[in-house]
């Protein structure tokens, strides 16, 4: 069995770290990171809007997506696309009738999981923002290689030479009463490079415990940062 | 009596479009007469543009497309000099519906452009080595244009169609180097050089003068033919294709694309109100398999190849 570049085991993730509140205007923010890859999420709102953004029923939710170097392209724009579609499903919208929330994302470092490292960013900076969640959501990619195994959290360089790339994500809901996990649903799934179905199933089954860790992950991250902040006050 | 009745059931479906699409959705079945998981009648023609270098008009049921290629001649960059390229843009323009602007293009159509051009640019789908004429010197690039028409839902897949149409359309032409070093296709130089050609055949002459040819004419071909099949869920009912008044009603929406063998190309699930449970998934993607056998023919007549092999 061949070992990754950088000495991690197939299904294991880079080191996370995340860090709140970094930004003075925004109403919420957080930088992520798993390994070298980066990403600062701003939040603002929910605030008024104008003209045709203006929903009479909902939050109207917004994301820009800003590339380390040059300007957002159609790539980009797509990126925007996915992202704005999760937040969706995550936020309680109709909560806010009128108003509008927008997601600022800017990638520090990419070094590859981009879309992944982003949906957490959002996720962080929507929660220190206290924007109204359905849930905490985590995201996280899975590469095919071409050799058929699956390998978790890939590297830019790793990313390249897989066959395939999936990236999922899933709402982490706070356990039930009945104490019985149920299996989470994919609220967001894109792919790239051609694989087989039960490749495809094993890299959700991978994505489902990753998710669950890194939610984990967050809510270790929250409740350290709340006591911080509660004993300076 | 019957006429009011009638104009009730207009205005519900206009005031309540929700509840009018459940009472149906309840029944198993849909307000334009379809079982859940049947999708509109599809058509493809090939050459729907005569004057383009390769081109393909699809429609499945109302939602129409015309996809239009047009070659032109590039220097490849030096970090890919033995590649060409393909542009791909899906274009809405505020004549194909009433909910589209003009000005900045929607995002529906952004989206179907990068997910068609990230499918089609993919190794393993189209070989861009293809579109080289020589090495470090000339390469095609592909203009792939997919204009909507008439936009009533499922967008994506007929854009999809239509750009695997019109791409496997395509026959390059013959490309000839001018004396003074230009690289170009015009059919009068092409002719001059392969009458030169025939000339040192005869004569035998190993370096012919005047104009040599570079590329003969050719094919394009992918490596493997992408079909998609975008089905909706709602309330739990997954349902194919939808048009557009049941799309502003979904949950939310998964594309499956599979290439011939079965494997899967794409799965793309863009958040949405509900998650998709495995079950789900592996249904669409069942459903996108029958949806192959359906869409393949069609293809497969208007091309004349054998493609599913």
């Amino acid at each position: 069995m061949e070992s990754r570049e950088d000495g991690r085991e197939d299904n294991q993730m880079r080191q996370l770290a995340c860090e709140r509140n970094l930004l003075n205007r925004a109403d919420g923010s957080a930088r992520w990171s798993q390994g070298q890859s980066c990403v600062l999420a701003a939040v603002y709102g929910p605030r008024s809007t104008v003209g045709r953004k203006e929903n009479p029923e909902q939050a109207n939710i917004e994301v820009v997506f800003k590339p380390k170097i040059g300007f957002a392209g159609v790539e980009e724009h797509e990126l925007e696309h996915v992202i704005r579609k999760t937040v969706e499903g995550v936020v309680l919208t109709s909560l806010h009738p009128r108003t509008g929330i927008s997601v600022i994302l800017q990638v520090l470092q990419n070094d590859g999981s981009v879309l992944a490292c982003a949906i957490n960013a959002t996720s962080m900076a929507l929660i220190d923002a206290g924007v109204p969640l359905k849930g905490l959501v985590a995201a996280v990619a899975i590469a095919v290689q071409e050799s058929g195994g699956l390998i978790l959290d890939p590297l830019l360089t790793e990313q390249k030479l897989a066959r395939g790339m999936v990236t999922v994500a899933f709402v982490d809901a706070q356990p039930t009463e009945a104490g019985v996990p149920t299996e989470a649903d994919t609220l967001t799934c894109t792919t790239s490079g051609l694989f087989s179905a039960d490749q495809y199933l094993d890299s959700l089954n991978w994505g489902r415990t990753a998710c669950s860790r890194i939610a984990a992950f967050c809510r270790v991250s929250l409740e350290r940062y709340q006591r911080g902040s509660q004993m300076l006050a | 009596m019957s006429t009011s009745h009638a104009l009730d059931a207009e205005a519900y479906r206009k005031i309540y479009p929700a509840e009018f699409y459940k009472k149906f959705l309840d029944e198993k079945v849909r307000p334009d007469g379809r079982p859940l998981g049947r999708c509109r009648a599809t058509s493809v023609a090939a050459g729907a543009v005569s004057k383009a270098d390769g081109s393909a008009l699809v429609k499945i049921g109302n939602t129409t497309m015309i996809a239009g290629v047009k070659l032109e001649i590039m220097r490849p960059t030096d970090d890919a000099s033995d590649v060409g390229t393909v542009e791909v843009t899906v274009e809405m323009p505020p004549l194909c519906s009433a909910s589209v602007r003009s000005g900045r293009p929607t995002e529906e159509a952004q989206s179907a452009s990068q997910r068609i051009s990230e499918v089609l640019t993919h190794p393993a789908v189209f070989d861009l080595t293809q579109l080289c004429i020589a090495k470090g010197q000339a390469a095609w690039v592909a203009y792939l244009d997919i204009f909507c028409l008439d936009a009533d839902g499922n967008i994506f897949d007929a854009a999809l169609l239509a750009a695997v149409a019109a791409l496997s359309d395509v026959t390059l032409p013959a490309v000839t180097v001018l004396e003074d070093g230009r690289v170009t296709a015009d059919t009068a130089a092409v002719a001059e050089a392969q009458a030169n050609a025939k000339d040192a055949m005869q004569t035998g002459e190993e370096n012919a003068k005047g104009t040599q040819i570079l590329t003969s004419q050719r094919q394009l071909s992918l490596k493997c033919v992408p079909i998609g099949l975008t089905c909706g869920l709602n309330q739990g009912h997954l349902i194919a294709d939808p048009c557009a008044e049941e799309s502003g009603l979904l949950d939310t929406t998964i594309t499956v694309i599979l290439n011939e063998s079965g494997e899967l190309v794409s799965v793309y699930k863009p958040g949405g109100n509900v998650g998709a449970s495995d079950a789900i998934l592996m249904d669409c993607i069942e459903m996108s398999r029958l949806r192959y056998k359906e869409v393949s023919p069609l293809l497969e007549k208007v091309l004349g190849k054998g493609m599913s092999e």
